[in-house]
């Protein structure tokens, strides 16, 4: 790949996929070092956001030069929900501080979306005339907020995964007792399941007038409707069963995987008409 | 047989299903064949399994936990109604030609579903379909027009026209109708339209066959006589094509443009002009708007008893066992 001929917009999402890979390094650096005494790690939020900013820039640079949003290809989809779950966590963050201790996991995830962004294919693509319609932007909008609440969850269940070692312990000594963590995890999770939920209705509403039925089993309203029954599964199997903290950030993990999966992989794989649509 | 309610409530049942269900969508998506039955029987078990929990717990029947369950409920019972009554078909028109019922195809269709599609009356108008470069399908302008009405609605993919319930859709389906007249010598000229292949799905088989009144073997091809624009925007409009009609009869075959005539042993064929068909997608389910009423309340129901349970979002301070 020729990265001279790449245009300024793919070398600025380039550079904040870097960003968000180099502060997940960093979270865990501050998490491990022994100088940490009771600090949330703020450089690598720090450098985080200035990666968040530079994403902005680069959607909206490439935007303009291609006349429309970040919504067929994989590039496209990592790039904008790089910026869409950063925010989202980083708003939560704001609101729920604690939250900030668990940036190692939350990071880390999100640097695997921009390690996949720069092995991407950035070729222009075509909006097709389906992706006008305003629905789209609520079914996306709730889309990006479900992976959202998901990705809060999976960071504070990949923290109470993490504590089950003696580092873990000692690396994310200063948050809450697990008990409170697990408490707060599916409190995300629920919120995952409104919006999950909010999701899918939207999504029918536009595939009605986009391909004339409202649901038809495509790849990827199956998998949804499949990260739907085990988000749905997993809650009710937490409260049949009264789950701990360790079994229920494995189950939270799960679906996030599954909802990762569902997310990024489905839409690039299938030839149905969903190809390509987050 | 509370004993049996119980257990037919028991939220293992339900996690049983939920396996069962998404298992089963899996395998449907696999085996397209498998459909319908393999879905509706988990789906079938979750509502029993859902009414049952309702009817014993009351938890499940206050609040918005119980508005949420409800609503569930209503949206398994609407899907249930909708498949019963659905119909999916699609059906091609002739420009300045009418809907004719006897054309449609039905793909899929419910058995509580009538025959109401047999009362839709509309004629078709022009329509044209604008490509980007690399002939890549964008919005398609289909002018219908109904009976009493002084104006065309103007359909599309994404702008379906609503009769009785009816959608009707563009698709990327459409073609070229040259119109012909045949006059056997004496008698009244009669019209008609052919249907050639999708456009430009099929512009290298642009080719229909017919056999006259007088049972001649007729053979066409529409020859486009403009190169399809590979690199550059354009939009399709039939009436607009420059074309030439080659005719095959008795072996011989014979090039017509708009308007030429050629005469046979027993008749005169003409070329009138050349019109376009537009296929478009029906689809029909009377629960469409039910369903999105009750699953936002189901929604608004899970979203209030959230609210309500674990209040806003709140920080958990540090040191603080939940």
């Amino acid at each position: 790949m020729n990265i001279a001929a790449q245009p300024m917009d793919t070398l600025v999402l380039y550079l904040a996929a870097v960003l968000v890979a180099v502060s997940a390094l960093l979270a865990w650096r501050l998490a491990a070092g022994p100088a940490r005494v009771g600090r949330a790690p703020l450089l690598a939020l720090s450098l985080h956001d200035a990666a968040l900013a530079l994403l902005a820039v680069g959607i909206a640079l490439r935007w303009t030069r291609i006349g429309h949003g970040p919504f067929l290809s994989l590039f496209e989809v990592l790039a904008s929900s790089l910026l869409s779950l950063g925010l989202i966590w980083r708003l939560f963050s704001l609101r729920v501080p604690v939250l900030r201790d668990s940036a190692p996991v939350v990071l880390s995830l999100l640097a695997v979306m921009g390690a996949w962004l720069l092995v991407c294919d950035t070729s222009d693509t075509l909006l097709p005339p389906t992706y006008e319609m305003p629905i789209l932007w609520v079914h996306v909008a709730m889309g990006k907020i479900f992976l959202g609440c998901a990705i809060a969850a999976t960071g504070l269940a990949g923290v109470l995964l993490a504590r089950r070692g003696e580092r873990g312990q000692r690396w994310f000594r200063r948050m809450p007792p697990d008990a409170a963590l697990d408490l707060l995890a599916w409190r995300f999770m629920l919120a995952a399941l409104v919006f999950e939920s909010l999701m899918l209705i939207a999504g029918a509403v536009w595939a009605q007038d986009a391909w004339g039925r409202f649901w038809a089993w495509d790849p990827l309203e199956t998998w949804a409707f499949v990260t739907w029954l085990a988000l749905s599964g997993a809650v009710h199997a937490r409260i049949t069963w009264k789950l701990g903290p360790r079994a229920g950030a494995l189950m939270i993990f799960g679906v996030f995987v599954i909802a990762f999966l569902t997310f990024f992989g489905v839409p690039f794989v299938s030839l149905a008409p969903h190809k390509g649509a987050v | 047989m509370k004993v049996l309610l119980l257990r037919i409530a028991s939220p293992r049942l339900t996690l049983a299903g939920f396996a069962v269900l998404a298992a089963a969508i899996l395998a449907a998506l696999q085996l397209p064949q498998l459909h319908a039955t393999v879905i509706a029987v988990p789906l079938a078990l979750l509502a029993f399994n859902l009414a049952a929990a309702i009817t014993v717990r009351p938890a499940l029947r206050r609040g918005g936990l119980g508005v949420f369950h409800f609503a569930l409920l209503g949206v398994l019972l609407l899907a249930g109604w909708g498949r019963l009554t659905h119909l999916d078909a699609h059906v091609e028109v002739s420009e300045e030609g009418f809907y004719d019922p006897a054309l449609l195809e039905i793909g899929a269709q419910g058995p509580w579903h009538g025959e109401a599609w047999k009362r839709m009356q509309f004629r078709q108008g022009a329509w044209e379909v604008d490509y980007a470069p690399r002939v890549k399908r964008t919005h398609t302008r289909s002018m219908v027009w109904l009976p009493d009405e002084r104006a065309p609605r103007v359909v599309g993919d994404d702008t379906p026209l609503i009769l009785d319930g009816y959608r009707l859709y563009t698709t990327p389906n459409k073609g070229f109708a040259p119109l012909l007249s045949w006059q056997e010598h004496g008698a009244p000229a009669v019209q008609g339209v052919l249907h050639m292949p999708s456009y430009p799905l099929f512009d290298w088989k642009q080719e229909n066959g017919w056999t006259a009144p007088d049972g001649t073997p007729l053979r066409f091809w529409l020859r486009v006589e403009r190169p399809l624009p590979e690199n550059a925007a354009w939009t399709l409009t039939p009436r607009d094509m420059p074309t030439t009609l080659v005719v095959e009869v008795a072996g011989v075959r014979h090039e017509l443009k708009a308007g030429d005539s050629l005469a046979l042993p027993q008749a005169t064929l003409r070329y009138e002009r050349l019109m376009g068909w537009m296929g478009y997608r029906v689809f029909y389910d009377p629960t469409l708007i039910p369903l999105l009423i009750v699953s936002l309340l189901g929604v608004a129901g899970l979203a209030w008893h959230l609210w309500q349970r674990v209040g806003r979002l709140a920080p958990v301070p540090d040191g603080v066992a939940a």
